[in-house]
């Protein structure tokens, strides 16, 4: 089907904004205004210890220091994301992370605010701490870092709390389809490998900031680089405060980039703001974002996989360790949901075991996906050794084993619109997969190809609602709750709402990043702002137009069914010449009576033309031994990636000498946007691939700036005709014109593809990322004996 | 205590009464309300917070701003193009999405144009190279090459009409 602009390259609806440096982010709010205080948080420099005494006298008495807190200020409340309330705003008793809050201040300035932090003496005894999640979720582990976790609340999910096998293990989730123990009895090859991921952090270039306001009225308005409006900030400000949300008003212009990892600055600048009346800019520094954000959950991933000789799969068992950090955050859901990647190929025997498990370093969380790229990388080069040993291609077993439209995947659920058989063929030929590379540069240098697939579901237990308004001029403006990360959100919902009215994109105009403006939404998370908002919006837009039709209707002497609109005119079907303009509604119904000129903008009835629509996630029962449901994901988006890679024997470094990645996100609203997040992934892919990581010593991150860990420099990557990207889409029935979602799934085939092009390259096997130069030296020496 | 600074910023001249710690970045930003200027790392590895002083491309987040003292600036605020509108990087870089969150791109914008008034012929390799210092998490960089090369054609095509 086409349109006249879903699914063109229309040009950035915040082009003109971000060129010219107007662009607002939550970073520039809060400058200039009056009486305005600057906040910072203490962080400790233990990773396991009791506070025995906090003694901020001293940092009180510095001029220019209006308020110092610690958790005597506060109430005892535990908060966290929706899953488990186990973190104070202020450690109590004890700090479980090198980075964990123990007070926080508000002074005049920035550096009087620094220079006071120096001020508070912490006097601490340090406990025994622990770090490896193995060790961590052993029943007899003797570090318990929650000793009261059974008493913690857990608001949603609370299943994920059950049978717990260790006092430091805070989630556990489970899949069982028919029996691992049959499959495996049947199957002529078994390949059994244990994968890890490090710790790697999102990198979004704005940091963590917040600029709160409490006005004379008790509203608090918080500006934030908010990812997630309703369901972060407001959720966590409203807990922390003890304030309903109704009082929170949440304000987010362009965000500097998220990619998952939440924000935390605005819960301290909230409670510095409450108890100095005065407005509160609280900026965390980089190695602040590194120590005290969210960043990726490291996983340890058994994985065992049974095969038939010609290729089937018959049985597969995983077994995951995930690393929670000090605390759990978004964790429990990133481990339960990670592993539904796993629905991806046929699997009559499925069974898999995750844990999630506190330990004493920073807390994790998601990064452009919620914990699938790690298993994606174990299950993706599990094929490819199974290919091998079996002497079969990599990209036929796939494609022998990739499960299709109706059938029932490991979790009970049908699937429905599965294009990554297409991705795969798409980069199987730009790759000319099954033609050797091209000679090695030097002797040193060995070339070789790989790919892989991967996927990512969205969440369906969400909402999102949304409004658009008809102006009297024809103009339509959408009001849309999610976020403007950078991924495109305001051009392709103002698409949609061009499409639904058919007016060219300068007629729409849109309104975000204000909770007073707009509805309830999910945010950007998930991939689903096009989806869900997307699904919201076109209600929202059928609703306006069916309030237009019903004022036009007596006008035109039609009935309201007969109406369409176009162009800010309202016609009736069959007969277009008879029109009248969307301004003719405004006109009251009695001209020339007295007060018509005041009442020409106004509406005769109904006050304004104001659509409302909501997308409501319809998610089935869940059984909670067994994880399988009949509806438990919104869609599902996937890609398939292809690398080839040049390795130095020598010293160990990986070039990516060319890249491509084919995606199926429905039907694209914009292409251009479409291949921007493909690109984006690419590049994220190759770093977290190959270099970064998070160095942890006992609990401690030995580099957290952007100088010592290093995330891709554009030298490092393909570009022009080095770099590819296409679009092959399944389009859902239930996405707004077929449309799915693109973003998370942009990266998750990266790494395993890349390590299966090294493999290719020099006959090794890179389990645990990142595959820096060291990891490649010592595989190439132990393959070598 | 404060000292005066005398300083031309897009193309105005400025006199500002600043702390000798502070950073060109702050000042720009917090005196002069020049908000296209970024703070991403505060350490100079990012990149984001790039001005144009004296032609050349700098970290304002490592540049005292006591240092610009009878200096020219330029931020994003004052690039334009010869007829008012947008500079031809302005207006490529939105041709080609080579932007998505937007937080890097004045400063890559600004540093395209040092290297392409420094070297209007800069090839791909060129381009690649001297963007590097320019940290981009979004865009995956492939747009950005096309925006400039693209930039670096129609400037050149500008200057020969």
């Amino acid at each position: 089907m086409t349109y006249s602009i879903v699914g063109k390259s229309v040009p950035r609806v915040d082009g003109p904004d971000k060129v010219t440096g107007k662009a607002r982010f939550a970073t520039e709010e809060g400058i200039g205004l009056p009486g305005m205080l600057y906040g910072k948080v203490l962080h400790s420099p233990y990773a396991h210890a009791r506070i025995l005494s906090i003694d901020i006298t001293r940092a009180e008495r510095l001029p220019g220091v209006v308020k110092v807190l610690t958790s005597k200020d506060v109430p005892a409340i535990r908060v966290g994301a929706y899953f488990l309330h186990d973190r104070y705003l202020f450690c109590r008793h004890t700090v479980r992370f090198i980075g964990d809050p123990v007070a926080a201040v508000a002074a005049d300035t920035v550096e009087t605010a620094e220079e006071a932090l120096d001020l508070i003496k912490v006097e601490y005894e340090e406990l025994p701490a622990i770090f490896d999640p193995e060790e961590a979720m052993k029943p007899d582990c003797p570090v318990v870092i929650h000793p009261d976790l059974a008493s913690y609340d857990r608001p949603t999910y609370k299943y994920l709390g059950e049978d717990l096998p260790g006092p430091n293990v805070h989630t556990r989730f489970r899949i069982r389809k028919g029996n691992v123990a049959e499959g495996f009895a049947q199957a002529d090859l078994i390949v059994e490998n244990r994968y890890a991921a490090k710790r790697v952090v999102q990198g979004m270039l704005e940091p963590y900031n917040a600029v709160v306001s409490v006005g004379s009225d008790g509203i608090i308005t918080v500006w934030a680089c908010a990812h997630c409006m309703y369901n972060r900030i407001q959720y966590i400000v409203s807990k922390i405060l003890d304030v309903p949300r109704s009082r929170i008003r949440v304000r987010s212009a362009y965000v500097g980039g998220n990619f998952g990892s939440g924000e935390r600055a605005s819960r301290y600048a909230a409670v510095l703001a409450m108890k100095t009346g005065k407005p509160v800019k609280l900026v965390f520094t980089r190695e602040e974002v590194f120590i005290d954000g969210f960043n990726r959950l490291p996983q340890i991933i058994y994985i065992r996989d049974g095969v038939k000789r010609d290729g089937t799969l018959l049985a597969r068992e995983v077994r995951v360790i995930a690393n929670s950090g000090a605390y759990s955050d978004y964790t429990p859901l990133i481990l339960r949901n990670g592993m539904f990647c796993f629905s991806m190929y046929r699997t009559p025997n499925f069974k898999l075991d995750a844990y999630c498990v506190y330990t004493n370093e920073p807390t994790s969380g998601a990064m452009r996906g919620l914990g699938n790229e790690q298993p994606i990388n174990a299950m993706e080069q599990q094929i490819d050794i199974l290919a091998e040993k079996l002497g079969l291609d990599a990209v036929a077993i796939r494609q022998q084993n990739l499960i299709t439209e109706g059938e029932e995947d490991i979790r009970g659920e049908i699937t429905h619109s599965i294009g990554v058989g297409e991705c795969l063929d798409k980069v199987a030929h730009w790759i000319s997969w099954g033609e050797s590379s091209r000679e090695p540069i030097t002797s040193d240098w060995k070339v070789g190809k790989g790919l892989a697939l991967g996927n990512k579901y969205s969440q369906i237990d969400t909402a999102a609602a949304a409004y658009v308004k008809v102006h009297m001029d024809g103009t339509v403006e959408l009001r849309h709750g999610s976020d403007e990360v950078g991924q495109g959100a305001n051009t392709v919902l103002a698409q949609i709402v061009a499409e639904q009215f058919k007016v060219p994109m300068e007629k729409v105009r849109v309104t975000w990043g204000d909770t007073d403006l707009t509805a309830y939404d999910f945010g950007a998370g998930s991939s689903g702002t096009t989806f869900k908002t997307g699904n919201a919006l076109v209600r929202a837009c059928e609703d306006a137009k069916r309030q237009m039709f019903a004022l036009a209707a007596p006008r035109l002497g039609a009935d309201p069914a007969e109406l369409e609109t176009k162009d800010g005119k309202i016609y009736v079907k069959y007969f277009p010449e008879r029109e009248i303009p969307v301004s003719d509604l405004f006109i009251p119904s009695a001209p020339g009576a007295m007060g018509t000129l005041m009442l020409a903008t106004c509406l005769p009835q109904g006050g304004e033309i104001l659509g409302k629509g909501t997308w409501f996630g319809k998610p089935s029962t869940e059984n909670v031994a067994t994880g399988q449901g009949k509806k438990l994901t919104a869609f599902y988006g996937y890609t398939a990636q292809a690398a080839e890679v040049a390795v130095d024997t020598q010293t160990g470094i990986v070039k990516i000498l060319r890249f491509a990645s084919a995606f199926d996100m429905g039907q694209p609203i914009n292409p251009k946007l479409c291949e921007g997040q493909m690109e984006g992934g690419m590049v994220m892919g190759i770093g977290t691939a190959l270099w970064e990581q998070m160095i942890m010593d006992k609990g401690r991150v030995l580099n957290p700036n952007f100088l010592d860990y290093q995330m891709p420099p554009l030298s490092s990557i393909p570009s022009g005709e080095k770099a590819a990207s296409f679009i092959a889409s399944a389009l859902h029935q239930e996405g707004p014109y077929g449309a799915k979602g693109v973003g998370e799934a942009a990266m998750t085939a990266a790494t395993p593809a890349i390590a299966n092009a090294v493999y290719n390259a020099i006959g090794v096997r890179l389990m645990h990322t990142p595959f820096n130069p060291e990891e490649i030296l010592k595989a190439l020496q132990e393959k070598e004996g | 205590m404060k000292q005066v600074l005398n300083l031309r910023v897009n193309g105005l001249h400025k006199q500002l009464y600043v702390e000798p710690y502070w950073t060109l970045d702050k000042t720009l930003r917090e005196e002069l309300g020049l908000m296209g200027v970024k703070t991403g790392c505060a350490t100079g590895a990012c990149g984001t917070c790039t001005v144009i002083v004296d032609g050349r491309a700098i970290r304002s987040c490592l540049f005292p701003a006591l240092r610009a003292e009878g200096r020219d600036i330029l931020t994003i605020e004052g690039l334009q193009g010869e007829d008012g509108g947008l500079h031809p990087l302005q207006q490529a870089f939105i041709d080609h999405f080579a932007f998505q969150c937007g937080y890097c791109t004045p400063a890559m914008i600004l540093t395209a144009k040092a290297l392409l008034d420094e070297n209007p012929e800069a090839t791909e390799q060129e381009i690649k190279e001297y963007l590097s210092g320019n940290l981009c998490r979004c865009t995956g960089y492939v747009k950005i090459v096309e925006a400039v090369l693209d930039a670096r054609d129609k400037m050149k095509q500008g200057s020969r009409e």
